[in-house]
């Protein structure tokens, strides 16, 4: 009955193309999007533009204005746009949003004014005022106490400073930020495939479908029926999902940093969540075909949402005031599991990942059989 | 006016599931919208948690130690194992490793500052830059006092004390006497809307719309007397009430959600962007639903595809000030970009400032995407119709 | 003769709603048995139930002398269903979707085989075997349908409503499979609310209204249960009262009715009331038209028994 089940299930869901296409189809188009989306921010210097400010000061003279003209001369230390101009030029250029800040050239105590909002640009400015004004104390402060040195500081200024600052993470892995979007858009993938384990539910239940109907007139037991239309699924969407991974990995050359045999598992076990939990959704008995696809829908985006597919920073913002969320949710125990085994291999961890995934399956299935145990239904 | 009526009464009947699905990517919205936190890091000097590990163990040293100490909190983590480092770094329980090598005393005092720190951080936070930032003003600072004379424990007080001055920031009152840019939360539930919005009209108005266009329903709309273009205007029309349902639906909500601000001129252009987008994307669905013909499993995953990488494209999930500029080239075909640009604008969120001509260009184009799409609908139902 | 299925008191309630009251049956080995009643009556609630589908709430059934419950999987070897929805795979061709089907009840692949082809035989799709179910016309949907029940070779058959929305050669088709059937040994219950069909190929007949068993018997059997033994109908354009009167005062005539276009004699027993009522006619110079003369329906059973017609849903 199993085997009889699953050829023909396999069958039935290789045929239904369309259903098959947009579950690979999903990760694959919004995976190119992503790519190409975010193949811009990672490198964010390359973004880098000038950013316009404004000087206003008192004379011709001054340190700061010498030290601008200076950066302004060589493309590499440019920093900024600037326009030497008088205060209420400069105010209304702010307020019309032509420059980012208006820098008013005190010898002493130069200031910033700005809009009220905070920003990259304005950051940047601010600190650049800062070393400016911190080199400046160190000369007033050096001219006062020991003004032979001042050459030998404007050298050193003016000179190339050795990079003081190294990194060395603990994880040669993968530090792409991004590609956990794409670790989420697999696990969402997975999701989707709780359509197909609703499905095998109705075509399988006597009170859901007129086949059902005639499939449990039969002799035989019905569990037998739905594991090997769950088999048959499983497999078919496993295939599935891989050959989307297969192209994130292949084709867009999105490094998942972990070898491919464990993608297929991490896949494997994944889709087997879906599976499952459509089985589950698909038993309930009161709810219409119609109610269940949007509660599926509801779980596979709220899930997604948690692992951080839209916010990035959503799991972390769980993991400070809900942690137990983390560990349970589906979406990102597959996520997780891409990037523990992309950091560390296989530990602990993993195996925590791995387990929880497999309770995640064991409850949906016999969540679902116990749902749909019955063999006489109060009405049909 | 028929259609236009039966077209009301599948939706009540089908209340159960529209309700479920509007509510699934409210409740999305809601949640998204409220508990993010405020994207900029601003300079309202965060405090972070930081990890030093002081291998040189000299005046200096400890000096940066100190310094480091007085900007952020400096946490001991009570191992070097890398696992466990790499994991709190990921969790972001600390936000920066910093190791200080030795030498590092020496060579400040040599003048040679290349290499004398090492540090470990998250690369998903932005919070690496700012600390290297403060880091490398610290050194140079007291490289130059050193330059100047000092001896290292001159130099690392004086350099402490320089960097307590901090560039002073005013922000000039222009006279306008109201708040500027949008309240927080109106503006987050706005911004969210770009992606739920266009996710609600597809689950729901697609799939009434395909029910009509069912084989059997359609021949028997098709042999009354009502031409292909009428009836399709009805459905046009009928779309156009559900509209204005969802908008009302949804303006409601950011207003209870951000408190009931008070309705001031921009919070009106809000509402009529939202309006506006909204009907682009009930033109999106009819458009989509005369391409589909009966795969309503279909519907929901094409309907995010779309959402979703329109969302993306269009600046929802992550700044348009940080997208590059070939994606946003992209990214202006689609009403989306428009849409988050308004918003943006009105805000003056991420670089933009507030300027009506731009606002209403936005507001515009997101109108002729929609006026467009309703046309295309009718093209394409005429040509499917001749085949 | 043997007892093919023996219900006995069977009561199903939906809430307020009695579907089933107290019905039983017995259907001995070899009848083709049918079930006749209007829309709502029970006929598809009774089927559920006898393929203990459906929970009831009280009551017996017994299917070849056993007791029928969701696990007799001797009992439903023998059962073959043909339900009123069409129950097949979309995606599956027509000799897979049999296939499938005969293969919940037959494990040998050879003999599954067999079956199968002569299933196909029989219903007349050998030109159809590839196709998919979407691409057939609603009458051979019904008999893919049928194939689908019967491919097993069951010894109980099950049809509910089977030709509704068929094409007349399909129909016809159905009926003579249905006689084939039963000739090779088959027990039939076929259900229904096409009285014609019912009295074309049912042995015996269960006439029931809202749950109720109404009446049981052969075709005759039935019809002598009624007071109505002939139907007259002559197309009139002017007959008056008096005429009218003076008909209902014929011998065996019961019950005489005009409606300006046609006058209808009902009567009961006798012989030649057709000739007695035409000789007053024309003695009275009455002039008619086209005349009919017809034996009682079931539905007049029915209408007899209920006061209403078969078709209408009161």
């Amino acid at each position: 009955m199993f085997l009889h089940s699953f050829k023909y299930s396999f069958k039935d869901f290789i045929r239904n193309r369309i259903l098959l296409f947009w579950i690979i189809m999903f990760p694959m188009i919004l995976g190119v999007m992503f790519n190409f989306a975010f193949s811009g921010i990672y490198d964010s210097s390359t973004k880098f533009s000038e950013i316009p400010a404004a000087v206003v000061s008192e004379g011709d003279f001054s340190i700061l204005k010498s030290l601008l003209k200076e950066m302004d001369k060589n493309e590499d230390t440019r920093l900024f746009k600037i326009t030497y101009t008088d205060e209420e030029t400069a105010l209304k250029m702010l307020e019309d949003g032509e420059i980012d800040g208006i820098i008013y050239d005190d010898i002493f105590e130069p200031s910033l004014s700005v809009r009220g909002e905070s920003g990259i640009t304005v950051s940047i400015i601010k600190s650049f005022l800062d070393r400016y004004k911190s080199a400046a104390a160190v000369i007033g402060e050096t001219a006062m106490k020991n003004p032979k040195k001042i050459p030998d500081i404007l050298e050193a200024m003016s000179s190339e400073t050795g990079e003081c600052l190294t990194l060395k993470n603990y994880t040669d892995a993968n530090m792409n930020p991004y590609v956990t979007y794409f670790y989420n858009l697999l696990g969402m993938a997975c999701m989707y495939v709780s359509m197909v384990g609703m499905y095998t539910v109705i075509r399988n239940q006597a009170n859901l479908s007129p086949q059902g109907m005639r499939i449990n007139a039969a002799p035989g037991g019905k569990f037998s029926m739905i594991l090997g239309s769950l088999a048959a699924g499983q497999l078919i969407f496993f295939v599935g999902i891989v050959f989307a991974a297969a192209f994130l990995r292949f084709v867009l050359g999105i490094d998942f940093g972990i070898s491919f045999g464990w993608v297929a598992l991490i896949c494997f076990f994944g889709a087997a969540v879906g599976l499952t939990m459509g089985f589950f959704v698909g038993s309930i008995g009161r709810m219409n075909e119609n109610a269940k696809r949007g509660l599926l829908l509801g779980a596979s985006m709220l899930f997604s949402f948690l692992s951080g597919l839209m916010v990035g920073d959503m799991p972390m913002l769980i993991e400070e005031s809900f942690p137990l969320l983390n560990r349970i949710n589906p979406v990102r125990l597959i996520c997780d599991s891409f990037y523990v085994m992309s950091s560390y291999g296989f530990n602990d961890r993993m195996a925590y990942n791995f387990i929880a995934l497999a309770v995640w399956v064991v409850f949906f299935v016999a969540g679902g059989i116990l749902m749909s145990r019955r063999r006489k239904y109060k009405s049909l | 006016m028929h259609i236009f009526n039966a077209f009301f009464k599948v939706t009540k009947k089908s209340a159960s599931w529209l309700l479920i699905y509007a509510g699934v990517y409210v409740v999305l919205c809601v949640l998204i919208s409220s508990l993010v936190k405020d994207p900029d890091v601003g300079y309202s000097d965060t405090k972070l948690n930081v990890v030093v590990f002081d291998d040189d163990n000299t005046e200096e040293s400890r000096a940066l130690t100190a310094f480091i100490g007085s900007r952020h909190n400096i946490v001991d983590p009570g191992t070097r194992d890398p696992e466990v480092l790499q994991d709190k770094l990921y969790y972001q329980v600390i936000y920066y490793v910093l190791t200080i090598n030795k030498g590092y005393g020496e060579g400040l005092l040599n003048g040679e500052t290349e290499g004398l720190l090492t540090y470990a951080v998250d690369p998903k936070s932005y919070y690496a830059e700012y600390l290297n930032m403060q880091l490398r003003q610290y050194v140079s600072t007291a490289s130059l006092y050193i330059k100047s004379g000092m001896s290292g424990s001159e130099a690392c007080e004086a350099t402490a004390e320089n960097l307590t001055k901090e560039t002073k920031v005013t922000v000039p009152d222009f006279g306008k006497g109201e708040e500027r840019g949008l309240p927080q939360k109106f503006y987050l539930f706005s911004l969210y809307m770009a992606y739920t919005i266009p996710a609600i009209m597809i689950c729901v108005l697609s799939r009434i719309i395909i029910s009509f266009k069912k084989k059997d329903i359609a021949a028997r709309i098709g042999c009354s007397p009502v031409s292909g273009v009428k009836r399709n205007l009805q459905i046009i029309l009928a779309s156009v009430i559900f509209c204005i349902a969802l908008w009302l639906l949804m303006t409601i909500m950011s207003f209870v959600l951000s408190g009931f601000p008070p309705i001031g001129e921009r919070e009106l252009l809000t509402m009529l962007n939202v309006f506006v987008f909204t009907l682009v994307s009930a033109s999106i669905s009819v458009f989509a639903s005369t391409l589909c013909n009966d795969g309503s499993e279909v519907i929901d995953i094409l309907g995010n595809v779309l959402t979703l990488g329109m969302a993306f494209l269009g600046g929802v999930f992550v700044q348009q000030s940080l997208l590059s500029e070939t994606v946003l080239s992209v990214a202006k075909f689609l009403p989306t970009y428009w849409y988050v640009k308004a918003i943006n604008t009105i805000g003056e969120i991420s670089g933009e400032i507030f300027s009506n001509t731009e606002i209403f260009t936005c507001i515009g184009i997101e109108a002729l995407f929609a006026v467009a799409l309703f046309a295309a609908s009718i093209a394409a139902a005429k040509i499917k119709k001749s085949r | 003769m043997a007892c093919a299925v023996k219900i006995e008191n069977l009561v199903k309630r939906y809430k307020e709603l009695i579907a089933l009251d107290h019905f039983g049956l017995e259907i001995n080995e070899g009848e083709v048995f049918g079930l006749l009643g209007p829309n709502g009556s029970g006929k598809t609630t009774t089927i559920n139930c006898l393929l203990s589908l459906l929970e009831y709430d009280k009551g017996k059934i017994e299917i070849f002398g056993k007791e029928m419950k969701p696990d007799s999987y001797d009992i439903k070897q023998n059962i073959g269903v043909i339900m009123q929805n069409v129950a097949v795979f979309d995606q599956l061709t027509v000799r897979e979707n049999i296939d499938f089907f005969c293969g919940l009840y037959i494990k040998d692949k050879a003999l599954r085989k067999k079956y199968v082809d002569e299933a196909i035989e029989f219903v007349g799709l050998e030109d159809f075997t590839k196709f998919y179910p979407r691409k057939l016309s609603g009458g051979l949907l019904r008999r893919l349908n049928i194939a689908c029940g019967i491919a097993h070779k069951p010894k109980l058959i099950i049809l509910d409503e089977p030709t509704v929305a068929v094409d007349p050669q399909s129909r016809n088709k159905i009926l003579e499979g249905i006689r084939k059937l039963n000739k090779d040994g088959a027990t039939i219950i076929y259900t229904s609310h096409y009285m014609e069909e019912v009295e074309q190929i049912c042995t015996r007949i269960l006439i029931m209204d809202k749950g109720k068993s109404l009446a049981v018997g052969t075709n005759e059997e039935l019809k002598k249960m009624i007071k109505n033994t002939e139907t007259i109908e002559i197309e009139a354009a002017d007959a008056s009262t008096g005429n009218l009167e003076a008909l209902g005062r014929l011998p065996h005539v019961y019950d005489v009715s005009y409606d300006g276009v046609k006058i209808r004699v009902r009567c009961s027993g006798g012989k030649h009331n057709l000739i007695r009522v035409l000789d007053y006619l024309q003695s009275e110079e009455v002039v008619f038209g086209r005349v009919y003369s017809e034996l009682p329906t079931l539905n007049d059973v029915f209408l007899e028994i209920t006061g209403k017609n078969l078709r209408d849903n009161a």
